[in-house]
């Protein structure tokens, strides 16, 4: 082997090594992004604000096209099981009318082999009905609350599934960031709508400040754009996030109006009984409305 | 009719003034709450070099003050204990119905309803629920001009309370008293452990077997203890199938000396599974006719008193949910009329009714019900005779949730009876529902009046809520 195919070598092993150092410090970003997501939504009471609409440019301005759909929810989530990687949720539609009192009580599971559980309170029957959600294995990116986010693009606790890369570092938007590009493993493919996703996230906070979604055909498909970060008890949150489905030119535009987080929530509030027992769920959502920010 | 359009328009009046009262203004606050500086936004990738990332676009420049806060979202804090939000508390809705049928050139429903709920958690521990709704029904519908029946031929209005209950809480328990529903059983369209509440055969049954039952004064109580939960019952003057509004002479009599109904439910829930375990002393729903041979004008309704025993299951497995219901009903009638000479013989009646539910990856809802049923005395005769009800659904929300389309095939076998219903029901805001449904087979809903011919008919509904 002379210099020329020695130095070759060694710059090979060198891009090498720095790319998959690289890959290596993209997870441990994603990691730590997604721990402090989980660690929000972990025993926390959140009144959230959704509305929807098609929107079109008009004077270097987006604005809607027609009336916004306004869902207003609150919530409870908690995060259990190893690694806090479950989640147990309840949401109750406040609004519109047409929608009030409808409840959702969800268990989702870490392990794709176990069923996600879900129950739905039915207003006009007045009594709850499970639904069969099947398990994470086979679950296909559903709506959320019929806005252009999906249950993709609300979940946590998947970084396993993806391959990260940081693609550029620097200054955006007066922070420094990484843009880190995620491509799903075959575990994810079977479950994505997505060829890839870019992340730019803000180095201090941890946060993203912007995704981009590309769909199967590598094309840029959503844009979600997150603002109004806030420090509560040591954990950086958006409080409004828009995301724009550029196929469609829809969007929906989720804000937290108020957020109580590290509550004590009873175990068996996240049950049945809260979607039809109306007075023990709004006593004990009394109590904790008293912690919101 | 003048009384109705002042009504309408007094309406949305109080409309105008509740949401001026929350403060919402939804054209103004929200659509410029999504307005904002926006350049390279819709050219997708044009502006965004693979090589600069960090291209910095206006519009995550200028996005501080965007509306964050809903102003309908004030007096949020004070929901659970003022008195002064009652206005977020009150939903009304308004809505019209007309049905035609295609066959017979006539109309069989036409009516308008004005529909007001009211909730609220006044005191800690407590819950209040108010359920009002008041129908008009004008020349052309059914109820009106139904001779069969003795009904006059005059438009009128009928008043109904859905519901009107208070629950109060004390640690596990909950006591709910006043008049409500209660639905038993898991298997959607079969009556075989749903029998507490009445059925009310003067709303049109579209897809939704829910918006054809009726409340009644009762006492429910509820315990519950980690993964089981305890339900007692108590109807002090339970009601039966309602099937029209006036000439009730001989229906009131029926009520009027009925005794209390009372029963227990014990539930279990494990992962992915429910079991339901019920027992009750129930008076039937629909009357048996006593006619009188002598007077022809003459009839007596008398249901039969019957313990029930039931068993009911819920289990999910990935995306397939499996639903059955086995009751055992003591004592019910043979037939649905007799001559008031004659003795009526009853006796044990069992029932089965299994569900399936699949929802695809795709969010399609396909689902099957089959419900049978046999006196105890015809299994020596033929064990293999049942009387049979099948129905299969499915439904789909299509473009962010505006438009549902459902299906609804409903078979029975004795009588011979088939229906099949296709709704569209489509929501144009958060306001307005428009909803139209074609409808083929035979009036289920008429059983034992009319021979039925399969007909074609056309429902349109809309409605406005707020």
């Amino acid at each position: 082997m002379n210099i020329h195919n020695m130095s070759l070598l060694i710059g090979f092993l060198l891009m090498a090594s720095s790319s998959s150092i690289f890959a290596n410090q993209a997870k441990d970003i994603m990691d730590k992004v997604d721990t402090q997501q989980r660690a929000v939504a972990d025993s926390t009471l959140s009144l959230s604000h959704l509305s929807s609409c098609p929107f079109a440019k008009k004077n270097k301005k987006i604005s809607c096209t027609e009336s916004p759909r306004i869902k207003l929810m609150e919530s409870v989530t908690r995060q259990n099981g190893e690694h806090k990687k479950d989640s147990q949720s309840i949401s109750i539609v406040l609004e519109p009318a047409r929608e009030k009192g409808i409840g959702m009580l969800t268990y989702s599971y870490d392990d794709d082999l176990k069923n996600t559980e879900s129950w739905l309170y039915l207003s006009a029957l007045g009594k709850v009905k499970r639904m069969a959600s099947g398990s994470g294995e086979d679950q296909e990116p559903v709506a959320f609350f019929g806005s252009e986010f999906t249950t993709e693009d609300m979940e946590s606790g998947k970084t396993d599934e993806y391959d990260y890369d940081i693609l550029q570092e620097g200054s955006y938007s007066g922070h420094q960031v990484w843009v880190i590009e995620a491509k799903p493993k075959a575990v994810r493919l079977k479950k994505t709508h997505y060829s890839k996703l870019l992340f730019w996230i803000e180095k201090e906070r941890l946060v993203a400040l912007k995704v981009q979604t590309y769909d199967r055909h590598a094309k840029l498909s959503k844009r979600i754009m997150f603002k109004g970060f806030e420090n509560i008890k040591g954990l950086w949150l958006a409080r409004d996030m828009t995301i724009y489905n550029l196929k469609i030119n829809r969007l929906s535009r989720l804000k937290t109006l108020k957020i109580a987080m590290g509550v004590k929530v009873e175990s068996d509030f996240l049950t049945q009984r809260s979607l039809n027992d109306f007075a023990f769920r709004e006593e004990t959502l009394a109590s904790l409305r008293q912690y919101f920010k | 009719m003048k009384v109705m359009f002042v009504f309408v328009i007094f309406m949305f009046s109080l409309h105008d003034l509740l949401l001026a009262d929350t403060g919402q203004t939804l054209g103004q606050e929200e659509a410029g709450s999504v307005e904002q500086d926006e350049d390279a936004l819709l050219e997708g990738d044009d502006h965004l070099s693979e090589e600069d990332f960090l291209f910095e676009e206006p519009f995550l420049a200028t996005d501080e003050n965007l509306g964050l806060y809903s102003s309908s979202d004030k007096n949020f804090n004070d929901q659970a204990s003022s008195f002064t939000t009652w206005p977020k508390d009150l939903r009304v809705s308004l809505q019209g119905d007309l049905k035609y049928n295609v066959d017979l050139h006539q109309t069989e429903v036409r009516r308008s309803s004005l529909r007001m709920k009211y909730e609220t958690a006044m005191w800690t521990s407590s819950y209040l629920r108010l359920d009002a709704k008041y129908q008009y029904f004008n020349q052309g519908d059914f109820l009106v001009a139904d001779l069969l029946v003795g009904t006059g031929q005059s438009s009128y209005g009928n008043a109904s309370l859905n519901a009107a209950w208070f629950q109060y809480r004390v640690n596990d328990c909950t006591i709910k008293l006043g008049q409500q529903s209660l639905f038993w059983g898991a298997v959607e369209g079969s009556y075989a452990v749903d029998v507490i509440a009445p059925i009310d055969a003067t709303q049109p049954l579209l897809t939704d077997f829910s918006e054809i039952r009726t409340s009644q004064h009762m006492a429910v109580f509820n315990c519950y203890l980690n993964k089981s939960e305890i339900e007692l019952i108590y109807l002090p003057k339970p009601l039966t199938d309602l099937y029209q509004h006036k000439e009730r002479t001989a229906t009131n009599e029926l009520e009027d000396s009925l005794h209390e109904e009372f029963g227990f439910r014990l539930t279990q829930h494990w992962e992915g599974f429910d079991l339901s375990l019920m027992y009750a002393h129930l008076y039937g729903n629909t009357p048996h006719i006593r006619l009188n041979p002598f007077d022809q004008e003459s009839i007596q309704l008398i249901v039969p008193r019957y313990d029930f025993w039931a068993l009911s299951a819920v289990w999910a497995i990935d995306r397939l949910l499996v639903k059955g219901d086995l009751a055992y009903s003591t004592d019910q009638f043979l037939t649905s009329r007799s001559l008031i000479t004659d003795a009526i013989s009853s006796e044990g009646q069992l029932e089965i009714a299994f569900g399936f539910e699949y929802t695809t990856s795709r969010s399609h809802l396909f689902a099957i019900n089959v419900w049978q049923y046999k006196h105890i005395n015809e299994f020596k005769t033929d064990p293999s005779l049942y009387a049979r009800t099948w129905n299969v659904s499915w439904n789909k929300e299509f473009y962010n949730d505006t438009l549902s389309l459902s299906l609804l095939g409903l078979w029975l076998d004795q009588p011979k009876r088939q229906l099949t219903t296709l709704l569209a029901e489509y929501q144009w805001n958060d306001f307005w529902v428009f909803s139209s449904a074609l409808q083929f087979g035979d009036n289920i809903q008429q059983l034992g009046l009319i021979e039925p011919e399969p007909q074609l008919a056309l429902q349109v509904s809309m409605k406005y809520q707020f």
